[in-house]
């Protein structure tokens, strides 16, 4: 050492982002990370969130991944100076900033490219710019310069890019070894999908068209059953932040069809999917209710956070899980108990009364109750089909009946099959119960 | 046998073993020849006498018969679920060498010990499900190098008017069914095509997941051999290969599989056609056999000439039947 100085070297290593911060991701979440900034981009096109007639195509094969889309470009100037940034400066502009963004931590391209492989090409049109950048990773990590250059760029073009060719596309080639063997696999291409079905499905019911090799992703809708006397509850609330723009919630509870992967509860910031059927503390279970049982498989809860400034949402950087130290996720979880507990006792009822009886009151309530989408219900709120709290027959208690015991005993398949020929009976329980009707008429009555 | 449960067309809940007559299957029966023909072939890796065979036996052992006398395999296995009927199996088992494990495949395969090379056929009755895909998944997690794993499922189109898609993914769960698979693709032969390359890709998933903590010499590839469709009533589906490391990659060519007419390693089916000739008809033909044009044998222009195609490509696996009394 030549000289001492009064500091010490807190720098960031290029090598820190380009090998470090992708081992915080896996491969099947960075590409609905990237499809976030297609979504910021519909955004930034259609205030009114109506996002029908825009695209974005993702290829995955051995040799390249591609994700283009038609949702307006990035310009120039929102290029040179944030787009490709490494995180977000806090004095963007507010002309560059976009209401309810998804793709605003400033990490989610960049991360993305790292993940999956050496080389990168993004090409971008608005109305009036274009540009490309091409940049090789390995040689990029050697400069000093933290800066990508313009390949090719042009601004102020006097005929404007029909609007089907505005947008971006973003190329990735010479993937990583194992990235290329995970998109020449089939279930790894289907694991894919349906990530993005479900991280998106916000985005896609608002008319955002998702390829994937050329297939067409499915629309997932999230529903609650509802009739007349069975009805999900509905809270709204907004969480007020100092000099700060608000913090919008919606809270659903109620029943659905029976399935133990969906069952739980499902949150969502800015219309993107982070938790999916959680059935652990995180969203209440086992804290004053009891914890997940399959008795739940037809609890559904969803909640839905959004908000102008995504720094207010309770998620974490790579969008697969909530910030449980957010006081604001603090306060809605206690709200989601609060409305989760009657839906549980629902339930709760509901097996008791099966045990009982196969078409009781409850069970009818539910199987005469028909699936809705909520996203046409957010539009249509205050048309009396959500209540505050949810809305259940009460069970009925069934008169007392004489006292019984039961009894159980193993015979030969053969023989039982040939006892329900003969008494005309479907199941081995009737045939238990006809031989014992047959024994106690012929012997035990006076 | 070790199958599942589900309802199979134009079939009962019955155990098949009670329902058909296992030997009067003619396709299965060249099947199973030709698969012993290839399995000789293995004796490249290791002498066929220090292999194991597992598979379901059922009552009549017909594969475990063929495997021992024509591979002189002394070490096998037979899979049964059937425990309550554990007296008759044991009574039909035609050879001591064999041992009778009674449960669920997917109980048995992960008990048992995978040190020796393995011939395994996991020949299901049932179409094909998640639980076989585990079976699969087990055998390929331990088999060793030389090993060849075949599966056989129903492989018949689902009822005209269900979405039979839905029920391919009800059936395996939606990772396992190719994005690009669309409902049209599964009438016909198209369910069997689909089926075989979800077994492939089971097989392969699950050697790459294995590979990840073996050295490049030891690393595990799936070389495919068969890809047989046939039909004796239902349409089935057979499709297997074997597992190699590495560092035993070079005596793959040695076996010759490609000499084998039947022998598919790509997605592209071999068929097992049957042909209906009287056993007059056969020793005529057989006379003038072996020969490649099948077009230019000298046969009587009555004869179908689709016929003696399809005896010339199986005439050295096709079985006879008679009646007898023994």
């Amino acid at each position: 050492m030549t000289e001492k100085s009064n500091t010490v070297n807190a720098r960031p290593t290029k090598d820190f982002f380009i090998r470090m911060l992708v081992k915080d991701i896996t491969l099947i979440q960075v590409i609905p990370d990237l499809v976030d900034n297609c979504v910021d981009g519909a955004r930034r096109l259609r205030n009114n969130e109506d996002f029908s007639g825009l695209w974005v195509r993702i290829e995955a094969n051995r040799d390249h991944f591609k994700i283009a889309d038609n949702c307006g470009g990035i310009s120039v100037m929102l290029a040179r100076d944030y787009a490709f940034r490494f995180g977000r400066p806090p004095d963007m502009p507010t002309e560059f900033q976009v209401s309810h963004s998804t793709g605003q931590f400033g990490i989610g391209m960049k991360r993305a490219i790292f993940k999956l492989g050496r080389q990168f090409r993004v090409e971008s049109k608005t109305d009036s710019s274009r540009f490309v950048i091409e940049e090789n990773v390995g040689d990029w990590g050697k400069k000093e310069e933290w800066e990508f250059e313009f390949k090719e760029l042009a601004e102020n073009i006097s005929e404007p890019f029909p609007p089907d060719e505005r947008g971006t596309v973003l190329v990735v080639s010479s993937l990583h070894g194992s990235v290329a063997q995970d998109f020449t696999s089939d279930q790894f291409i289907s694991r894919l999908k349906m990530e993005l079905e479900s991280k998106h499905k916000e985005t896609m019911q608002n008319g955002l068209a998702i390829t994937l090799n050329g297939v067409p992703l499915q629309i997932r809708i999230s529903s609650l059953l509802r009739s007349d006397e069975l009805q999900p509850a509905l809270q709204e609330m907004t969480v007020p932040t100092p000099e700060r723009p608000v913090v919008d919630v919606k809270i659903w509870a109620g029943v659905s069809e029976s399935d133990p992967v969906s069952c739980g509860w499902h949150i969502f910031c800015n219309g993107r999917l982070i938790v999916e059927g959680d059935k652990t503390q995180t969203t209440g279970w086992g804290d004053g209710i009891p914890r997940y049982h399959p008795q739940f498989n037809r609890f559904r809860g969803f909640v839905f956070f959004d908000s102008d400034d995504v720094a207010l949402l309770p998620w974490n950087t790579t969008k697969d899980g909530v910030d449980e130290d957010s006081p604001t996720f603090r306060a809605v979880r206690l709200k989601m108990i609060e409305i989760m507990r009657p839906v549980i006792d629902f339930l709760n009822q509901l097996k008791e009364e099966k045990e009982e009886t196969d078409e009781g009151p409850l069970d009818m309530a539910v199987k005469s109750a028909a699936l809705f989408n909520l996203t046409e219900f957010t539009e249509y709120p205050h048309q009396g089909a959500a209540s505050p709290t949810f809305v259940a027959p009460k069970p009925v208690r069934a008169p007392s009946k004489p006292e019984v015991a039961s009894i159980q005993y193993t015979k030969p398949k053969a023989q039982i099959e040939r006892a329900k020929e003969v008494l005309g009976v479907k199941s081995a329980k009737e045939v238990g119960e006809k031989t014992f009707d047959y024994f106690h008429e012929r012997e035990c009555e006076d | 046998m070790a199958d599942n449960d589900a309802p199979v067309q134009g079939e009962s809940k019955k155990p098949s073993f009670e329902k058909i007559v296992y030997s009067l299957r003619p396709s299965k029966s060249i099947e199973r020849k030709m698969l012993a023909e290839a399995f000789q072939r293995l004796s490249v890796f290791d002498p066929l006498s220090d292999y194991r065979y597992i598979g379901f036996g059922s009552t009549y052992f017909a594969d475990f018969s063929l495997f021992h006398k024509s591979l002189g395999i002394t070490d096998m296995v037979s899979i049964e679920r059937e425990e309550h009927k554990r007296e008759r199996f044991e009574f039909n088992r035609p050879y001591r060498c064999i041992r009778l494990e009674f449960g669920e495949s997917s109980a048995i395969l992960p008990k048992l010990s995978w040190e020796s090379r393995t011939i395994l056929w996991l020949d299901y009755d049932g179409r094909l499900d998640h639980n076989m895909l585990s079976d699969v998944k087990h055998a390929c997690a331990s088999a060793r190098s030389g090993s060849a794993i075949v599966v056989s499922v129903n492989a018949h189109p689902d009822e005209y008017n269900t979405n039979r898609l839905q029920k391919l993914v009800e059936r395996l769960g939606e990772e396992k069914v190719p994005i690009d698979v669309k409902k049209e693709d599964l009438s016909g032969w198209g369910t069997a095509t689909v089926c075989s390359r979800i077994v492939v890709n089971e097989i392969r998933e699950t050697l790459r997941a294995r590979n990840g903590v073996l050295s490049a010499d030891d690393s595990l590839q799936f070389k495919q051999l068969f890809n047989f469709h046939y039909q004796d009533g239902t349409k089935m589906l057979t499709v297997g290969g074997l597992l190699v490391a590495q560092n035993e990659c070079d005596l793959v060519p040695k076996c010759s599989f490609e000499q084998l007419p039947f022998v598919r390693t790509v997605i592209e089916p071999y068929l097992i056609a049957v042909p209906c000739l009287t056993y007059r008809e056969l020793r005529h033909l057989d006379r003038m056999l072996p020969q490649c044009d099948a077009a230019s044998l000298d046969c009587p222009k009555w004869l179908p000439s689709e016929d003696v195609k399809k005896y010339a490509a199986v005439y050295r696996y096709f079985p006879l039947f008679a009646e007898t009394e023994l």
